[in-house]
């Protein structure tokens, strides 16, 4: 019994050492991260806010005028007028430019950390969240649908919904192009939420109240089917060098990076994660466990090497940390 | 394979180590990218965008191609209006006129053109300061919308 009791602690410690092994993040790394994050999208909206109040209080410049997607809309009519379509002004073409320069350099950074419209649907999901938790009723309602939400029916829907980007993008320039004004402007919530204290029952309220019902039970619900700035910002992010990159070797496959990401990108199964629809959050890297599991990467432009009959070819392994550490 | 997940699970999570197992059963490979990657720390990644952002718009804003109201992009270059409004001045041709401009900003642009005149088209009191923006007339007045207002200074300029 001994002998046998021996044999099996021998195989365990075998075993054990055959395990690979790879550093933790640290705890609290994460909530530096999402703190930061926070810090910065509760400036934006206070700054938005303040002007929009300041507007509504003392007639000032409306924050309508700090809409990045403005500067789209009113492309066409620029070049062929040379004037901007009715409630654009400069600065939304100058912030046109600084989203496309910030997708362009940081992929969906603008999405994550600075749009205000994001910030809010996360503020209304996550009270949302910490209602429902409290509610037994609604807990198990919410258990309910995060359960139908995993099965492969939700997840086609969920795809093909998608789509809406790039549909409500084609309506948005093509309507502001023939007919010369915005035409997203009567359903786009964020303009509902501006002028939020004028009251008035229009297409882009029920849109704004359709969203925040929504984002209840759903992460980001106008910035994953309907957003037509982040369907711009996707086509620009195309061109980005800086992704989140996943390491197999680090990675334990325990699913949290999944379940932390607000766009519902199946992380684990991505080397890089180029999705357009990642809002560069960084909350799958917070949330990953393993330090070196995801992190952000910089791709650096690369030249084929020169072939030469001198040249030492390249060990195929290189030598890793892990197998250091093994 | 379910429990060895379990059991890494809560390693991860739970446990006080500096160090995290690969479940059991895992193989770890390299990550496959063809790409050459750099780690970016992530106070960088988010300070330089900031940046980037900052200086897009700071850049932008000295160049004086800054404008929260107004009309065209021939109008965002002239001068500030006499009302002491931080918007442009107001356009030369009746077509550059929005709701978002002041009475004052239209009397500027159109010479011959006083406020009284303007607010008698909206049929709004003698006494309504300058300021007013054309929109809170249209609100109030009497069925004048800006593409009606636009026409009617389109005829006075020809007049």
């Amino acid at each position: 019994m001994n002998v046998q009791g021996e044999g099996t602690d021998r195989s365990l410690a075998a075993a054990d050492e055959a395990r690979v092994r790879v550093p933790r993040r640290p705890a609290a790394w994460r909530t530096k991260v999402r703190w930061t994050r926070h810090a910065i999208q509760g400036a934006v909206v206070a700054l938005v806010g303040w002007q929009a109040v300041g507007h509504v209080t003392s007639g000032g410049e409306s924050a309508e005028a700090w809409c990045p997607l403005g500067g789209f809309e009113t492309l066409w009519t620029l070049l062929a007028t040379g004037r901007t379509v009715s409630h654009v002004h400069t600065s939304s073409l100058v912030l046109s430019v600084t989203v496309l320069v910030l997708a362009i350099a940081g992929r969906g950074f603008f999405c994550g950390w600075l749009c205000p419209l994001g910030t809010i649907q996360e503020m209304v999901h996550k009270t949302g969240r910490a209602v429902t938790d409290r509610v037994p009723a609604l807990r198990r309602l919410r258990r309910r649908l995060e359960r139908d939400a995993s099965t492969e029916r939700w997840h086609r829907i969920d795809r093909l919904l998608r789509w809406g980007r790039w549909l409500v993008l084609a309506w948005a320039i093509i309507g502001a192009a023939a007919t010369g004004t915005m035409v997203f402007r009567e359903a786009d919530p964020w303009i509902a939420l501006l002028s939020v204290a004028e009251f008035e029952l229009s297409l882009a309220f029920v849109v704004l109240i359709a969203t925040l019902v929504l984002a209840l039970f759903i992460e980001r619900p106008f910035c994953r089917y309907a957003c037509p700035l982040g369907a711009v910002q996707s086509l620009a992010g195309k061109l980005s060098p800086i992704a989140v990159q996943r390491d197999a070797s680090a990675c334990l496959d325990c699913d949290l990076c999944n379940k932390a990401c607000p766009m519902a990108i199946p992380v684990n199964t991505r080397t890089r994660v180029t999705d357009t629809s990642c809002t560069g959050c960084l909350e799958c890297v917070g949330a990953c466990p393993s330090q070196d599991g995801l992190t952000v990467t910089l791709a650096m432009p690369t030249f084929p090497p020169r072939r030469s009959k001198t040249t030492v070819e390249p060990d195929p392994q290189p030598a890793t940390e892990l197998e250091i550490a093994r | 394979m379910r429990l060895t997940h379990r059991t890494s699970h809560r390693d991860a999570t739970a446990s006080p180590a500096r160090e995290l197992t690969i479940p059991l059963g895992r193989h770890p490979a390299p990550t496959q990218t063809n790409l050459h990657t750099r780690r970016v720390p992530v106070v960088m990644y988010v300070l330089a965008l900031l940046m980037i952002t900052s200086l897009v718009v700071v850049g932008f804003m000295s160049a004086g191609l800054w404008a929260t109201t107004g009309t065209s992009i021939t109008a965002q270059a002239d001068t500030p209006s006499r009302d002491g409004g931080t918007g442009p001045a107001a356009p030369a041709d009746p077509a550059d006129v929005k709701g978002s401009m002041t009475l004052q900003q239209v009397v500027d642009a159109f010479p011959p053109m006083t406020a009284t005149l303007l607010l008698a088209q909206f049929g709004a009191p003698v006494d309504t300061p300058t300021s007013t923006q054309l929109k809170s007339l249209v609100e109030s007045g009497n069925g004048m919308d800006i593409p009606a207002l636009r026409t009617w200074l389109q005829e006075q300029a020809s007049d």
